[in-house]
């Protein structure tokens, strides 16, 4: 009898989803779906508000990536005042986005997955946590929690709170650095950067005994997409959009963000509320590609910094071109954290992050502004139509998380196939799928979160729709 | 050490789910100087630092249970949950957090507010509202009681 295994949420990502496995009936799996309970209603939610409103509203979709829907609401913004910002708030825009960067990996790595890696894949569950971690490797762990602090802190510094800093505006920013921020900064890379030192040196030699790993986790071909400029160097705030393949070979490049409409489609499944974007050239889902970390690096010519550079040679070493492995997600998100703190250290003491000069102002100049940044998990798009007042009309939120649909699914297909024989669900199993999605790090955000609201169920359902067995793990 | 830290969570656009934090932002209004208040979208855990050096904390949170109707109180105690934590804790998990990283662990309260409107854009409920107000009267008795004292007697309402 053909029939589903239903995983249903995924813990330790946010939000709450489920995973269908659909197996032959052989006991062979066929295939894989990663559904999504996702902040649906969002969009409508925003028609009819002013726009100045919108960089202060998004922010509030997440509490976890705020910092990536204010850069891309304030640069939508932007575009439909057309106003070029002045240099210093490009500069200030930047330093948080490196900061949110930083602290929102350091979570993703050392929190959620490294317990994965760290511990044991075949650990019990209850010990295959953070807390066992602390035990086991404690410099790293604390390393880790005082790098998303040291993130946090200079959002903090620049928007005057660690969450929702109502601080990027239309035109620009709200205030600069101070010298005590920038002093505090500067008297905190040292440990960072050793923290991020160690933690790569710490991943490569775990890379020596994870080939199943990198094998099956999510190894296949597809494309990728991210920010570009024209240096060929890694980018994160602005520039072009650049679409790569499994080889590497450059498909689409210089392609401006308002343009994005034309390359990228948004399939719609029954299964799902998230959107399955691809792209659009190839058609769907031939046009599968992936966003974030590994993206950016399969992108970009150079990582631009010294310690990033020496690391992405090592991590190319990995490929035929791109690298195509999403286990290797964590090895670039442990490059990025490095080359985040090389850029702050590199831009730290740049008078114009003191600047009194942060804002342009204009009224209503286009009817239509599309922004994008790269949020830690991937390329973001806000996309924005007004009336001439300024109220909303439209608008169209392309998240990371979503771009990486189609690749979640396939990630789990394999990892399925890899580990599932006959009609058991063992425990490893359920790790390694859940880890196979944890390396996306998917913010699936946006889901109540009132108390006493998560745990991990595990469902068989018969194609006939019976459900042969139930297991829940809190 | 803060003698009392007051952290409440949820997420704002989503009607109830906001009255936890609706009611330290009210009671922030107070200016407290012995109590730190913080006003998040969710629990993560970082906030382990700010637990471990305070003396007593309260967590304000909507139930999702449909059945209840008022605030509930009660004492929570450090606990670790299978599989981790991760982008959401709990907030047992970051007492436990706070004893493994900094060694020390506040004595806790949980303390829950009714809600039935979860829908985005949703104002508070009724329902909320009356929480919120029962919920502020709660944290002042809290606060109020001298801040060595124990959480030795949950109060169910």
């Amino acid at each position: 009898m053909a029939r589903r295994i239903l995983i249903d949420p995924v813990t330790r990502i946010e939000g709450h989803a489920k995973i269908t496995i659909h197996q032959d009936e052989s006991g062979n799996v066929t295939d894989a779906r990663f559904h999504v309970v996702e902040f649906r209603g969002f969009e409508t939610f925003c028609e009819g508000r002013p726009l100045w409103e919108m960089p202060s509203i998004t922010p509030r979709i997440c509490g976890i990536c705020p910092v990536s829907h204010l850069l891309a609401s304030a640069k939508a913004c932007d575009a439909i005042l057309s106003v070029r910002i002045p240099a210093a708030a490009e500069q200030l825009r930047r330093l948080m986005n490196l900061a949110q960067i930083i602290q929102s990996h350091a979570l993703s790595f050392f929190h959620l997955s490294a317990p994965d890696f760290l511990i044991g894949w075949d650990a019990p569950a209850a010990t295959r946590n953070v807390f066992t971690l602390i035990q086991k490797q404690p410099d790293l762990a604390r390393g880790g929690i005082r790098l998303r602090q040291f993130g946090q802190e200079i959002i903090e510094l620049l928007g005057g709170r660690k969450i929702h800093p109502a601080w990027a505006v239309p035109g620009g920013v709200r205030q600069s650095l101070t010298e005590p921020g920038r002093d505090r900064i500067k008297s905190c890379l040292p440990e960072a950067m050793d923290t991020a030192r160690a933690a790569l040196q710490l991943f490569r030699d775990l890379l020596q005994s994870h080939e199943r790993e990198l094998q099956v986790f999510g190894r296949f071909p597809s494309l990728f997409l991210g920010l570009a400029n024209e240096a060929g160097l890694w980018e994160h705030y602005d520039g072009f959009l650049r679409f790569v393949d499994a080889g590497g070979n450059v498909l689409a490049d210089e392609i401006e963000v308002r343009r994005y409409r034309e390359f990228i489609g948004e399939a719609v499944q029954t299964d799902s509320y998230l959107k399955s974007p691809y792209y659009k050239p190839l058609g769907f889902p031939q046009g599968i590609y992936r966003v974030g970390p590994l993206a950016r690096l399969n992108v970009c010519r150079t990582m631009g910094t010294p310690l990033a550079d020496e690391e992405l040679d090592r991590f190319r070493s990995y490929g035929q071109g791109a690298v195509t492995s999403s286990f290797l997600y964590h090895y670039a998100r442990l490059i990025e954290i490095l080359a985040c703190l090389e850029l702050i250290q590199d831009m730290i003491d740049r008078p114009a992050l003191l600047s009194p000069h942060l804002r342009a102002d204009a009224g209503i100049n286009q009817l239509h502004g599309v922004g994008a940044s790269e949020a830690p998990r991937g390329t973001l798009f806000h996309d924005y139509q007004v009336n001439e007042l300024g109220l909303i009309q439209k608008i169209n939120l392309i998240i990371a998380t979503g771009q990486n649909n189609l690749a979640m699914n396939r990630t789990v297909a394999q990892i399925a196939k890899h580990y599932i024989q006959g009609n058991s669900i063992p425990e490893p199993m359920l790790n390694r799928v859940e880890a196979g999605i944890r390396a996306f790090d998917p913010c699936l955000s946006c889901s109540t979160h009132a108390d006493g609201t998560l745990a991990l169920h595990v469902t068989l359902v018969a194609a006939d729709g019976t459900v042969l067995d139930t297991v829940t793990r809190d | 050490m803060t003698p009392v830290l007051v952290i409440g969570y949820g997420n704002e656009l989503l009607g109830d789910d906001a009255a936890g934090r609706s009611t330290v932002e009210a009671f922030a209004q107070e200016n407290r100087a012995d109590v730190q208040i913080l006003s998040v979208p969710q629990l993560t855990p970082e906030l382990a630092e700010s637990v471990a050096h305070s003396r007593r904390v309260i967590f304000v949170d909507t139930s999702a249970d449909p059945a209840q109707q008022s605030v509930q109180l009660r004492p929570i105690q450090p606990a670790t949950r299978s599989g981790g934590i991760g982008h959401v804790s709990r907030p047992g998990e970051l007492l436990a957090l706070a004893i493994a990283l900094y060694g020390r662990c506040p004595s806790a309260w949980m303390m829950t507010l009714p809600g039935n409107q979860f829908a985005l854009g949703k104002p508070l409920s009724q329902l909320a509202q009356r929480g919120v107000a029962d919920a502020l009267l709660r944290i002042r008795q809290l606060c109020g009681r001298g801040i060595h004292a124990q959480p030795t007697s949950p109060r169910a309402t």
